[in-house]
C-alpha cells in the first residue's frame, strides 16, 4: 500500500478527516443533544474538572477566515489565535458554549479573557490562575487553592462534583493521553502508516468532542493502523522532522510538508505530542492528584519550573528527527523568546532547523514551501557530506 | 555536456547555461505577470546566446519563487540551495551568503562543499529587499540604479528608525519635508537595511568571508552599509543576480553526473 495519503489510510481516518472540515460540528451536536459545553483556551485549564462536572470542555482553535471584528478590542501585535477567538465570540459563532475558561498563560490570553468576558456576554466565565512556577510545594498549594475555587465556581453553575467523579474523569483523560502516546509510538515505528496531518488532527479531535468518545475513536484507529501492511515504495520514505510550537492547526501546511517529503515524527505542539506527555501522580486525594498531574506534565514556555529546553532537546534526540520546524504563531511571545536558545542548542547538536511564522487568515503557503523544501535539501546535503 | 539553471524571481528571471565548468551564457528579464513565460524566455535567450538548442541540454533545473509553475525543467530546487552553490562556485572560500532579492532577504551559512548548513529568511516584511528600495526610490524620485552612488555623497546619514516599507516611506517623506538632504536620506535608508539584515543574519553562524548575491548587491550604498555593520568586507561577485541560476545549473550538472 502506498504511504502518506491524509485521511485515506483507514476508515477511522476518513471519519476524522470529515470532522476536520467543520471542527466544532461535534460540539454543536452535543449541545443540541442537551450537553453543557465550556470553551477553554489552553493546556493549563483542567479539562478533568470540567468533565467531572458533567460538562464537555472544548478547546478553541483558530480558523483561517478573514476576520475584522477583533480590531476594536485587540492590538495588531496580538496573535491571530487570540484575534480569531475573540472575533468568533463577538460574531456569536460559539452559540454552543455556556461560557469560557481561561488559563493564566501569556499576556495576550490573560487580557483576552477580560476582553471576551466584557464584550461577548456569555453566562459563565472563569479564570484559573495556574502558578507561573510549576514546581515546589508553594506552587502546589497555590494550584490546589485555585483548583478548589474553580471547582466551587463550576458547582455553583452545574451542581455538586463528587470526588468519585473527579477520579473517574481523571482516569478518562489519563487513558486518552495514553492512547495518543501510543499513536505517536506507532508513528515512530511505522511512519508511513499515518501522516503528520492525520496524527496531529487525531490528537486534536479529542479537544472538540466528548473525551470518552475520542478514546473509542483512538482505539479503533490504533487497531486499524496496527493491522495495516505498509511497505514504502522506493523514494516514498519521508524525512523525519520534529515540530515545535503552541497550537498546530494548519492542516494545509502539514499536507504541503508531507508532499514536499517531510513528516513530523514527533512534536511539542500543545494539541499534539506535548498533550500526550501525561503525568500520572501516585495515590493522593483527588484534587491534590489533579494539581500534581497538571504541574507534572511537559511545560509550555509560559511557565517556569523544570528544564524545558533540556527536556525538549532530549525529546528531539530520542525522536530520531533529522531536522526541526519551529512553527510559531506570529507575535507569540513565549515561544519566540525561547526560539533563539533552542535553535542554538539544536545547532550544537548538528540538527538543522527553520522558523515558520504564521497568522491565521493570512497564510502564504508558497513561502512556507520554500522554507520546508530548503530544510529538506539541507538535511539531504548534510547526510551526503557525512 | 550542457546544463542550464533558470531562476524565476519576483522581479527578474535569470538563466545560465553551463558547458561543464564554463559559463557559456546568461540572460535576464523582468518577470512581469507571467512567471512561466518569463522563465521560458530567459532560457531561450541564454540558449540562443550559447548557440545551442534545448535538446542539447543534459539537464535543466528551475529555482526561485516561480520554480513550481514551469514545466520545461527536469527538477526544481529552492533558491536557498542554489544561491549557496552559485556563490561557492564563484568564491569557494566564502561561508556566508547574504541574498537580497526582489521580495526576499536571506542569510545562508554554507559548508566546505558549498552545501547549506543553516539559513534564515525574512517573513512577509519587504524591508531590505529590492521592492523596499523601489518604493524608496519612487518616494525620493530618483532612479533605482542611482541610489548607491547618491548615498556615497552623504556626509551625515539621516536616522531612519523604521524598517517597515510602509512606515519607512512615511518617515522618508517626513525627512524630505524637514529639508534633510536626499543624499543623507538615502544613506540613512541603506543603514536601516543593513541593521535589519544584520539582526536577521545573527541567527545563523556568520563567517567573516561574506558574499552578497541578488539584485540589491548592485546597490553599492547597501554594500557599504553592510560592510560597516558587519565590520568586514562584503564580496560582490561579477553577476550577483545570477548566483541562483548559476547554482541551479551547477546542481543540474552534479545530478546529471550522478545518474
Amino acid at each position: 500500500m502506498k504511504t502518506g495519503v491524509p485521511g485515506k489510510m483507514c476508515d477511522t481516518l476518513s471519519t476524522l478527516f470529515d470532522m476536520r472540515q467543520d471542527p466544532y460540528s461535534g460540539a454543536r451536536s452535543l449541545h443540541a443533544a442537551g450537553r453543557s459545553i465550556l470553551g477553554y483556551s489552553c493546556s493549563y485549564v483542567p479539562e478533568e474538572l470540567i468533565y467531572a462536572a458533567g460538562v464537555v470542555p472544548v478547546r478553541i482553535l483558530g480558523d483561517n477566515k478573514q476576520r475584522v471584528a477583533w480590531g476594536g478590542h485587540l492590538q495588531n501585535y496580538c496573535c491571530s489565535l487570540s484575534r480569531s477567538t475573540l472575533d468568533m465570540a463577538l460574531n456569536k459563532e460559539f452559540d454552543f458554549v455556556d461560557g469560557f475558561v481561561f488559563g493564566h498563560t501569556c499576556d495576550t490570553m490573560q487580557r483576552l479573557s477580560d476582553i471576551l468576558r466584557i464584550n461577548a456576554g456569555f453566562e459563565f466565565h472563569a479564570d484559573l490562575v495556574a502558578p507561573s512556577r510549576l514546581n515546589g510545594e508553594a506552587a502546589f498549594g497555590y494550584m490546589l487553592e485555585e483548583l478548589g475555587e474553580f471547582r466551587s465556581k463550576l458547582e455553583a453553575r452545574y451542581g455538586p462534583i463528587s470526588d468519585e467523579r473527579i477520579v473517574e474523569s481523571m482516569a478518562v483523560y489519563h487513558e486518552n493521553r495514553k492512547l495518543v502516546r501510543k499513536l505517536y509510538e506507532l508513528k515512530k515505528r511505522s511512519p508511513g502508516k499515518i501522516t503528520s496531518t492525520d496524527l496531529i488532527w487525531a490528537a486534536t479531535a479529542g479537544y472538540l468532542m466528548d473525551r470518552a468518545g475520542h478514546t473509542r475513536l483512538l482505539r479503533a484507529l490504533l487497531d486499524e493502523l496496527e493491522s495495516l501492511s505498509v511497505t514504502p515504495e522506493p523514494g516514498d520514505e519521508k524525512i523525519p522532522l520534529f515540530g515545535i510550537g503552541s497550537v498546530m492547526d494548519q492542516w494545509e501546511f502539514l499536507d504541503m510538508m508531507e508532499t514536499a517529503g517531510g513528516t513530523f515524527i514527533n512534536d511539542d505542539f500543545c494539541n499534539g505530542g506535548r498533550y500526550a506527555e501525561d503525568f500520572v501522580p501516585g495515590p493522593d486525594e483527588p484534587m491534590a492528584a489533579l494539581a500534581r498531574s497538571l504541574m507534572g506534565r511537559a511545560s509550555c514556555p509560559c511557565k517556569h519550573g523544570g528544564d524545558r529546553s533540556t527536556a525538549l532537546i532530549d525529546k528531539v534526540k530520542y525522536s530520531g528527527a533529522a531536522g526541526v520546524v519551529f512553527f510559531l504563531l506570529k507575535y507569540c511571545d513565549p515561544h519566540s523568546f525561547e526560539y533563539p536558545h533552542l535553535k542554538y542548542l539544536l545547532g550544537e547538536l548538528g540538527v538543522p532547523s527553520i522558523l515558520v511564522e504564521i497568522e491565521h487568515g493570512a497564510v502564504s503557503m508558497e513561502s512556507m514551501r520554500t522554507r520546508i523544501e530548503a530544510l529538506l535539501e539541507t538535511i539531504k546535503g548534510l547526510k551526503q557530506a557525512r | 555536456m550542457y546544463f542550464a539553471g533558470v531562476d524565476i524571481g519576483s522581479i527578474t528571471a535569470k538563466a545560465v547555461v553551463l558547458d561543464n565548468d564554463t559559463i557559456l551564457s546568461t540572460s535576464l528579464a523582468r518577470t512581469g505577470h507571467d512567471s512561466r513565460n518569463a522563465g521560458r524566455m530567459v532560457l531561450e535567450e541564454a540558449l540562443g546566446e550559447a548557440g545551442i538548442s534545448e535538446e542539447d541540454l543534459a539537464k535543466v533545473i528551475a529555482t526561485g519563487y516561480g520554480r513550481l509553475n514551469v514545466d520545461f525543467t527536469d527538477e526544481k530546487v529552492t533558491e536557498i540551495t542554489c544561491h549557496a552553490r552559485g556563490a561557492h562556485f564563484s568564491l569557494p572560500d566564502v561561508r556566508t551568503v547574504i541574498d537580497l532579492g526582489g521580495q526576499d532577504s536571506k542569510g545562508i551559512a554554507i559548508g566546505d562543499n558549498g552545501k547549506v548548513i543553516d539559513f534564515v529568511m525574512n517573513d512577509k516584511c519587504a524591508a531590505g529587499t529590492g521592492r523596499f528600495l523601489e518604493v524608496m526610490a519612487a518616494a525620493l524620485q530618483v532612479d533605482l540604479g542611482d541610489l548607491g552612488s547618491i548615498s556615497r555623497e552623504s556626509k551625515d546619514p539621516a536616522p531612519i528608525s523604521s524598517v517597515c516599507t510602509v512606515f519607512a516611506e512615511s518617515e522618508v517623506i517626513s525627512r524630505v519635508a524637514e529639508g534633510v538632504l536626499k543624499t543623507d536620506i538615502i544613506a540613512g535608508i541603506h543603514k536601516a537595511i543593513a541593521s535589519r539584515i544584520f539582526a536577521m543574519i545573527s541567527r545563523i553562524p556568520v563567517n567573516e568571508k561574506i558574499v552578497m548575491t541578488g539584485g540589491v548587491a548592485r546597490n553599492s550604498g547597501v554594500v557599504d552599509a553592510l560592510e560597516e555593520r558587519f565590520k568586514t568586507r562584503i564580496i560582490v561577485p561579477g553577476m550577483p543576480q545570477h548566483m541562483g541560476s548559476l547554482g541551479a545549473a551547477i546542481i543540474a550538472r552534479e545530478r546529471s553526473n550522478e545518474t
